[in-house]
């Protein structure tokens, strides 16, 4: 018989004393107990020929022959994996107001009220604006607004659009506008006709947690979103709508309700993520949820969500779905949030309403929050709008997690990524304590959960069908 | 069986003691700036004194103006580039490292350089826009040979978008796989590489030669990052069927460039047929790793086509992968095809299946 090496390997433990394991390739395997990884260390040769061969068509074992090829496989596989996170677009996001009709209790920004002067880029700036994005990226361009609510900055939204479409092809840019919605009216909804313009809007887990959370002074932020999906829909045709979902403290019992508002509306796609500690939501909201709350909060809503997929009824929620996709290397697995190197800077930059140029959402907010300059690369209004990338790049050197403490022997290092901006605000330096990280435990639990899921094979075609 | 869709093979006596590629012509073309000898065969127009004429009914039904031929000097002509033809291929040596237990075209270890020689004067003739397969034996055993085949491609500015199947062996030098790319910048290439297995062990054996799968796969790795197109190969055997999906998964995981899989059916020719008992596997035995490989195309991104597989012998969720792909001079259909509703859609049967069956035909679709 032939005698087989090891390549080397991460593993983790999951909760049914089944052995997760991965490779320096993302590809990944469950050993059904420890005592197989104790076979699989210490003598390979004990485990049975039929868990020998898929281990060593997964590039964990190589005979000798193989072992140089087998190496070859492997560094290929990690600099493609590489190579994709850093290869891919650039998001540019727009802060075109600071101004806000909502004071939500999350906000991460500090929003101003509506009728504030001072806190909106002027419309002289686009010009300059414009050089700029295209200055640090090729087309197409991914351009979305901000806010505030970009929506009270409509003239700008209008005149840039304008003037992009002058400088450059008008199929090489679209826009989302994450929006509210609260203040769309006729006349916004006509201007969009027959544009590539999509909106991302909120919808929290029930109308309860929703309108408590999303303040506005009539107190029906809810039953606004609805009315105006809907006529968004009517107008512009289905599908130009994407939701997010902040679930805080309130929301916790709202995943039943969640599914049933997307159903009724006829969306059937959605995004879920737990309150970020970004910025101004610290002190009110972080502590406000644990991710073991929130966990139990959303396995019941993706149990739901699978449910209603095997009765026939498509519905996607992009948070798990990403994660599963980074999981099984598929070739659209690209989610600012879970890259590394990070998508800081890379695949996003930031240009708030003073032309300040940040790095990502996140890092404006910290700025605003702790007034920390380095987080400015640059400003669109300064002469040959010089960035400096200093900052940037040592963020970025710290967000390689295979050899970040924490990281380089998580089972999960290849699909996971990394937040740089997070943890410094956390810990105050990039890299932080995995052990402590909001972040680590969150994507880590997200990551058992897909394979909790995976176990039931009718779970496994549900996800394959999102693909 | 029926006899294939296109004819390709012609004698005349008109064409003996000419050697080589010629062109075949209808009529007189002042356009055509081509340096091969020119056959016409059609005698009404006068084409001068210095060409060959001569009237052919069969040729003439069966090539369109301006195809290439290549004569053997005793009167025979092999059609070998038609504008008419569903695929064109160019045989360019029979020599090869590899010695695949199923090779269609059982290599020899002959003197062949002309060939190439062939192969570049008739695409230039040729000038199509279609792609061209190339073919061996195999094309890249001798790099300099390939790379001087560009080069003249080049020189006559043609871009004629080529196929080239190649065991991939040759990329497993870098300097030689950054040449092949740089040389075709300017044109479409794509390199058709065959791996038959995760290990050595399998592949080795089935391509029986020694060593040839590490080569091949610091090949395709190469390849890849040189940014050359690959169309993965994958023919199911008993030896390695079970492992196809997993084949897939290492190939989209590690290498880079590759643009498409195909799953191959073994077809009957060659030393293939000496060893079928030993090769074949009936798809209806491995259905469901056809299925999964199948499957693993939304995943990957990367098309994947199932090749020589009669609808009838596979799952229905996976037909729309099954490409009709068999080259029209080597296709045939059964008589009881004839009442099956799919036909149209269906790639058939090879020629050379004749009356040996593979194994009993399915229910009509």
């Amino acid at each position: 018989m032939a005698s087989y090496s090891l390549l080397p390997f991460n593993f983790r433990q999951l909760k049914d004393d089944s052995v997760l394991i991965s490779n320096l390739s993302n590809i990944y395997h469950i050993l059904p107990n420890q005592n197989d990884l104790k076979k699989l260390i210490n003598n390979i040769s004990d485990l049975d020929p039929e868990s020998i061969k898929i281990l060593e068509r997964k590039l964990f074992i190589s005979t000798t022959d193989d072992f140089e090829a087998k190496v070859q496989l492997t560094t290929s596989s990690f600099t493609k994996n590489i190579h994709k996170d850093l290869s891919s677009p650039r998001l540019i996001m727009i802060v075109p107001t600071l101004r806000c009709d909502h004071h939500c209790t999350y906000c991460q920004v500090s929003r101003v009220n509506q009728d504030v002067d001072g806190f909106d880029l002027p419309l002289s700036s686009i010009p300059s604006l414009i050089d700029f994005i295209r200055k640090i990226e090729s087309p197409p361009y991914k351009i979305e607004f901000q806010g505030g609510e970009p929506l009270l900055a409509f003239e700008f939204i209008k005149e840039f659009y304008k003037q992009m479409q002058e400088a450059v092809f008008v199929d090489e840019f679209s826009f989302v506008i994450a929006t509210s919605l609260s203040l769309i009216n006729e006349d916004i909804l006509m201007w969009c006709v027959g544009k590539n313009i999509n909106f991302s809007t909120s919808i929290d887990a029930g109308k309860k947690a929703h309108n408590r959370h999303r303040k506005l002074i009539t107190k029906d932020s809810f039953e606004r979103t609805q009315k105006n999906i809907q006529r968004v829909d009517n107008k512009l045709g289905k599908g130009k709508i994407g939701t997010v979902t902040t679930v805080t403290h309130d929301g916790l019992s709202g995943f039943d309700e969640l599914v049933d508002t997307h159903l009724a509306l006829g969306l059937s796609e959605m995004f879920v993520r737990p309150v970020s500690s970004y910025g101004f939501a610290i002190p009110k909201q972080a502590k406000d949820i644990t991710i073991d709350e929130f966990m139990a909060f959303y396995k019941k809503l993706i149990y739901r969500i699978m449910e209603e997929n095997k009765k026939g009824i498509h519905i996607i929620e992009h948070f798990l779905f990403i994660h599963f996709k980074r999981l099984i290397n598929a070739k659209d697995g690209m989610y600012v949030d879970l890259m590394a190197p990070a998508g800081y800077a890379k695949n996003s930059m930031l240009i708030d309403y003073t032309g300040n140029v940040f790095g990502s959402d996140e890092a404006r907010m910290v700025y605003r929050k702790h007034g920390f300059e380095d987080l400015i690369i640059g400003n669109i209004n300064e002469k040959n709008q010089v960035l400096d990338t200093t900052f940037s790049e040592n963020m970025l050197v710290n967000s390689f997690n295979f050899d970040v403490p924490g990281c380089a022997d998580c089972v999960y290092q290849g699909s996971c990524g990394s937040d740089p901006i997070y943890h410094l605000q956390e810990f105050g330096e990039p890299i932080g304590n995995k052990s402590n990280s909001r972040f680590c435990q969150l994507h880590k639990s997200v990551f058992d959960f897909v394979f909790e899921l995976l176990k039931d094979d009718s779970n496994k075609s549900v996800m394959e069908g999102w693909l | 069986m029926n006899s294939p869709l296109r004819q390709d093979l012609f004698y005349n006596d008109s064409l003996k003691d000419i050697f080589g590629p010629v062109q075949i012509l209808k009529r007189k073309d002042s356009d055509l700036g081509s340096m091969l000898p020119k056959i016409y065969i059609n005698s009404i127009v006068d084409c001068g004194v210095d060409v060959v004429q001569f009237n052919d009914e069969m040729i003439n039904q069966w090539t369109t103006h301006g195809d290439i031929g290549y004569a053997d000097g005793k009167g025979k002509i092999r059609v070998a580039l038609s504008q008419s033809a569903n695929a064109n291929t160019l045989l360019v040596t029979e020599r090869c490292d590899n010695l695949c237990l199923f090779c269609s075209q059982p290599p020899r270890n002959v003197n062949d350089e002309i060939l190439f020689a062939y192969a570049a004067q008739s695409i230039i003739a040729f000038n199509s826009k279609k792609v061209i397969g190339i073919s061996g034996g195999e094309p890249l055993l001798t790099p300099n040979y390939i790379i001087n085949f560009f080069t003249i491609l080049n020189q006559f500015e043609n871009k004629t978008p080529l196929h080239i199947l190649s065991n991939g062996r040759a990329f497993s030098r870098k300097k030689f796989a950054n040449d092949f790319h740089e040389l075709n910048k300017e044109r479409f290439v794509m390199v058709g590489v065959p791996l038959y297995g995760t290990t050595s062990k399998v592949h080795d054996r089935l391509v029986n030669s020694h060593g040839a799968w590490s080569e091949t796969i610091a090949g395709l790795i190469n390849a890849g990052n040189a940014g050359i197109e690959i169309e993965l190969r994958i023919i199911p055997t008993q030896y390695n069927f079970s492992e196809i999906s997993s084949i897939i998964e290492l190939a989209a995981s590690c290498f880079n460039h590759i643009a498409s899989i195909s799953i191959m059916n073994l077809e009957q020719t060659g030393w293939a047929k000496r060893n079928w008992s030993e090769l074949y596997v009936e798809p209806e035995s491995y259905q469901d790793e056809l299925v999964k490989s199948c499957q693993m195309s939304k995943r990957f991104g990367i098309d994947i086509s199932l090749f020589n597989y009669p609808l009838c012998h596979i799952p229905h969720e996976i037909h729309h992968h099954a490409k009709k792909s068999i080259s029209d001079w080597k296709n045939v259909y059964t008589d009881t095809c004839d009442s099956c509703i799919l036909k149209s859609n269906c790639g058939g049967f090879f020629s050379s299946v004749k009356d040996k069956w593979t194994h009993p035909e399915e229910r009509i679709l």
